[in-house]
């Protein structure tokens, strides 16, 4: 058992200096051909800036959203406008009677 | 005569050691007002002064971040995205601190960003294994191998990878940092903007966690 812990205090201590001397990893040859080639494609015109912008999910959900509300919003403002429109008349169909009437009679009075 | 050839000896040694002094001196300073001169010629728009960039600082940026994500395809990745936001903004770095000091932080970020993803990734997969049509996990960690560990020492040095990603983060980049990198408290201090005596500390920790993991990872080893 002593040993065991002897034993695993050594691997601990062994695998704790094994990075001691170590050397620095390169990357693969041609790295700033392959940077600049990213950058390349990272240099987008403004039209393909605005497209991506507006092909991202959350401003086509939020873009839909605002057009279904104005289209709501200009449903209720007609309809309500409409009623509007109709209780107006009918409220103006007995003046207007009244008035075709007297207008009647002042003729007839001529 | 003795005394005569001590003297003798005396003169050219000091007068070697003062050189060589001297000469370290006029290559570091060299050095600094070159960076100083290639950033401000990448400031301006220069595209040489960036080929120059990438060739001084690639394996610096490339040895930092494989050594926290441990994978060579995603550390050679995030080591062109360093060099392109070092490209694009590298009108915002203002000269409070040295050049390979932001190197680092951005190496350093980006890194564990990435880390981030993978984590994710890992979930995401362990999800589509509990609702997935096969049944098989899709996500697959492989055992890494610094490529700058000599040959005697990779067992136990993937054995020490492995112990590092389960301690935290910042007691993981600042015992990557003094380690892997080489760097000094003070240096290290500088890089994750904290005090030396904080670097200690996450140091001491690091060490301490390891030292569990590794006793963990040797103890159901010998069970087995």
């Amino acid at each position: 058992m002593m040993k065991n812990d002897k034993n695993i205090q050594l691997q601990i201590e062994e695998a704790l200096n094994s990075v001691d001397g170590i050397k620095k990893a390169a990357p693969r040859p041609y790295l700033l051909t392959r940077i600049n080639a990213r950058l390349n494609r990272q240099a987008k015109t403004n039209w393909e800036k605005a497209a991506a912008f507006i092909s991202r999910p959350v401003v086509m959900v939020a873009g839909l959203c605002l057009v279904l509300a104005i289209n709501i919003g200009v449903v209720l403002l007609n309809t309500s406008t409409s009623k509007n429109i109709v209780a107006e008349r009918s409220a103006n169909a007995g003046t207007d009677e009244d008035y075709n009437t007297i207008s009647f009679a002042s003729i007839d009075n001529y | 005569m003795v005394r005569g050839i001590g003297k003798a000896q005396a003169g050219p040694v000091v007068g070697i050691h003062l050189f060589n002094y001297f000469s370290i001196a006029k290559k570091w300073n060299i050095v600094q007002q070159n960076e100083a001169g290639l950033i401000k010629k990448l400031q301006e728009g220069e595209h040489l002064a960036f080929k120059s960039i990438v060739d001084l600082y690639q394996d610096m940026v490339y040895n930092t971040i494989i050594s926290i994500v441990q994978n060579e395809q995603d550390a050679e990745d995030i080591t062109q995205e360093v060099f392109v936001q070092v490209y694009q903004s590298v009108s915002s770095f203002k000269g409070d601190a040295k050049f390979s000091t932001w190197l680092y932080r951005i190496s350093i970020t980006k890194a564990l960003d990435s880390e981030k993803r993978k984590k994710r990734k890992k979930r995401f997969a362990f999800i589509q294994k509990l609702f997935g049509e096969n049944g098989e996990t899709q996500y697959h960690p492989v055992e890494f191998n610094h490529p700058g560990v000599i040959l005697d020492n990779k067992e136990k040095a993937g054995e020490l990878f492995k112990a590092l990603q389960k301690i935290p983060g910042n007691q993981r980049i600042a015992f990557t940092l003094s380690k892997i990198e080489g760097l000094n408290n003070n240096e290290i201090a500088e890089i994750m903007n904290t005090s030396f005596y904080a670097v200690e500390s996450l140091l001491a920790r690091a060490k301490t966690n390891l030292k569990k993991e590794l006793k963990n990872y040797y103890e159901q080893k010998s069970v087995k």
